[in-house]
């Protein structure tokens, strides 16, 4: 029998392909060494490599304990992992390519209108509404164009709201436009109104787990700018304020 | 040798769930069931949670999936294609909801119909049947049909079935009228544009309560 | 206090545990150094000592290695762990207890 044959047959049973090439290798080094060895004593290389195959005893019987230790299932499972994560990788990118450009020519466009930054607040802390943590990255008082119009050198009050949640499938776009908005003086705002009373949403960016929103608030004059805005959020009765002079949330 | 293994697997799972977030991202995060989607749209209208009263699920015979949940003061209703609407809830007395998905039904003769239907919920306690009567109407030319419907009752709702008269084939003024009904079904305001008339009676016949809608002819019939 | 589950090698395991108490070693070389220290008496068939290897592997009381030598061929060196360790203190302790028991009566006390 030859040490090549010997080693094949020993792992017969081994059915997980990787796992039988490598206890194949491992056998196969040691009838090497008997060889090499029974070689140096003298014997041709014919009859060291039989000697050696002879040495090692019954392969049937080493095949079957090894069959039993070397059980496929974890290979198996491994295989399957790797075939559903190619899969898997494959899909993503077929699908999610096509759609990453089309966003990133939406959001060019947005940026498509001049602004001029007159007067800037920022603003700490933030609440929770719902299942949701809103917080206010800054309000910017500033003088240009109104998408969606022909409107230039409109004063416009910017607030920037951000909603956060961990559970990130639930993201939501809460900022329901027709409902009203007020301020410290009484006047009420209507939502999705491009023009003075009014406001409207401009909706930003999502992060994995947040979405900013800037709400814009067209203004007649800059004395018009209010020490602070309640603005509405959902469709029941929830809202923010939102405090110019304190420089928070609530 | 099944430590590398259980290590390497461990690592293309975790790679293949993060992975999958994108795709799901994509399809706009569905959810296993229509319940978790209604309660989630619910947290994102920053709305109350509500508790589901009624649901139906004709997906097998190409019928719609619906799901109708009551909080302290409105009633959601999530029809076909997520489409969530909200009608006040009356509270004091029952509510009539209209759904704009229409249901299938099976008459005797075996014509497989898709039909109007509507749902009383808060029946007032110890009802056990219910009567709805509905007038549909075209108005040019002019046409109209009054469809009485028994409640059967379904949980704690009353359901009311509109089962068309002259079997519909996409001609007839019956079907024009039933999708003029179906299609401008945006809330109560809108059901009120229709004749209606709902009555709860307890099991000795007795009338429990009566409403009208608001366009019911004063003079009756 | 369980005996091994592998009966008929259950001996031989505790002896190759023993040899790889001093250093790792490979195959080729568990089996030589078994002869040379058994001075000829335990000859076992080298095919069966690989099976042996793995189920001690498994048993996480051995881990091994992969080396290459200079002539390209990869072995695989085996060390004792400490789980290993106190295996093989065990079957001694049961060994010698057994082997106290046959030499007390065979000397007849």
């Amino acid at each position: 029998m030859s040490g090549s044959y010997w080693g094949s047959r020993a792992v017969e049973g081994i059915l997980f392909a990787p796992d039988r090439e490598a206890v194949r290798k491992e056998l196969w080094a040691h009838l090497e060494d008997r060889r090499a060895a029974l070689e140096a004593q003298g014997l041709t290389a014919e009859e060291a490599e039989s000697a050696a195959a002879e040495a090692m005893g019954d392969p049937a019987e080493v095949a079957e304990a090894l069959a039993k230790i070397h059980a496929p299932w974890w290979g198996w499972l491994w295989r399957l992992s790797q075939w559903t994560l190619a899969l898997v990788f494959f899909i993503a990118v077929v699908s999610l390519v096509p759609a990453t450009l089309n966003n990133i020519r939406f959001h060019r466009n947005m940026n498509d209108f001049e602004r001029e930054v007159l007067e800037e607040w920022r603003i700490e802390g933030g609440r929770r509404v719902g299942a949701y943590w809103f917080s206010s990255p800054g309000v910017r008082l500033e003088r240009g164009t109104v998408p969606g119009t022909g409107d230039r050198d409109q004063l416009l009050l910017v607030v920037a709201l951000r909603e956060s949640t961990w559970r990130f499938w639930e993201l939501s776009d809460t900022l329901v436009l027709d409902r009203t908005a007020a301020d410290n003086r009484g006047r009420q705002y209507q939502g999705c109104y491009y023009r003075e009373g009014g406001f409207y949403c401009l909706y930003k960016g999502e992060g994995l787990f947040s979405v900013l929103y800037e709400i814009e608030f067209p203004l007649a004059e800059r004395e018009d700018v209010p020490d602070w805005l309640d603005i509405p959020l959902g469709e029941g009765s929830a809202g923010i304020r939102v405090d110019l002079e304190r420089g928070r949330v609530s | 040798m099944t430590k590398k293994y259980r290590l390497r697997i461990l690592r293309n799972l975790l790679l293949t769930a993060i992975l999958l977030i994108p795709l799901w991202r994509q399809n706009g995060y569905p959810l296993p069931t229509l319940e978790m989607e209604l309660h989630r749209w619910e947290r994102q209208t920053l709305r109350e949670e509500s508790e589901i009263v009624w649901s139906i699920d004709q997906t097998g015979s190409h019928g719609p999936k619906m799901l109708v949940g009551v909080n302290r003061d409105s009633i959601i209703v999530r029809n076909r294609n997520n489409v969530y609407q909200c009608w006040p809830r009356h509270g004091d007395r029952a509510t009539l909801v209209a759904l704009i998905d229409r249901i299938r039904y099976w008459p005797e003769d075996g014509v497989n119909l898709g039909s109007p239907a509507l749902l009383a919920i808060d029946p007032p306690r110890g009802a056990e049947w219910a009567r709805l009567k509905l007038t549909l109407f075209l108005e040019d030319p002019a046409w109209q049909e009054t469809y009485e419907m028994e409640g059967e009752r379904q949980g704690e709702v009353f359901f009311f079935l509109l089962r068309q008269k002259y079997y519909s084939s996409s001609g007839t003024w019956e079907e024009e009228a039933v999708t003029g009904f179906t299609s401008a079904m945006t809330g109560e305001e809108a059901l009120n544009r229709w004749p209606w008339h709902l009555e709860f009676f307890d099991s000795e016949g007795n009338l429990l309560e009566e409403q009208f809608s608001e366009s019911f002819p004063v003079n009756g019939d | 206090m369980a005996r091994d589950r592998s009966a008929p090698a259950g001996n031989t395991s505790m002896l190759v545990l023993a040899l790889l108490k001093g250093r790792e070693m490979y195959g080729y070389e568990i089996i030589e150094e078994l002869e040379r220290r058994s001075e000829r008496m335990f000859r076992l068939k080298e095919g069966t000592l690989y099976p042996i290897l793995h189920t001690l592997e498994k048993e996480k009381l051995v881990t091994a290695r992969e080396a290459q030598t200079p002539a390209g061929r990869t072995r695989r060196y085996y060390r004792v762990t400490a789980a290993g360790l106190r295996a093989l203190e065990d079957r001694e302790r049961e060994w010698n207890a057994y082997s106290r028991a046959v030499t007390a009566i065979l000397s007849g006390t």
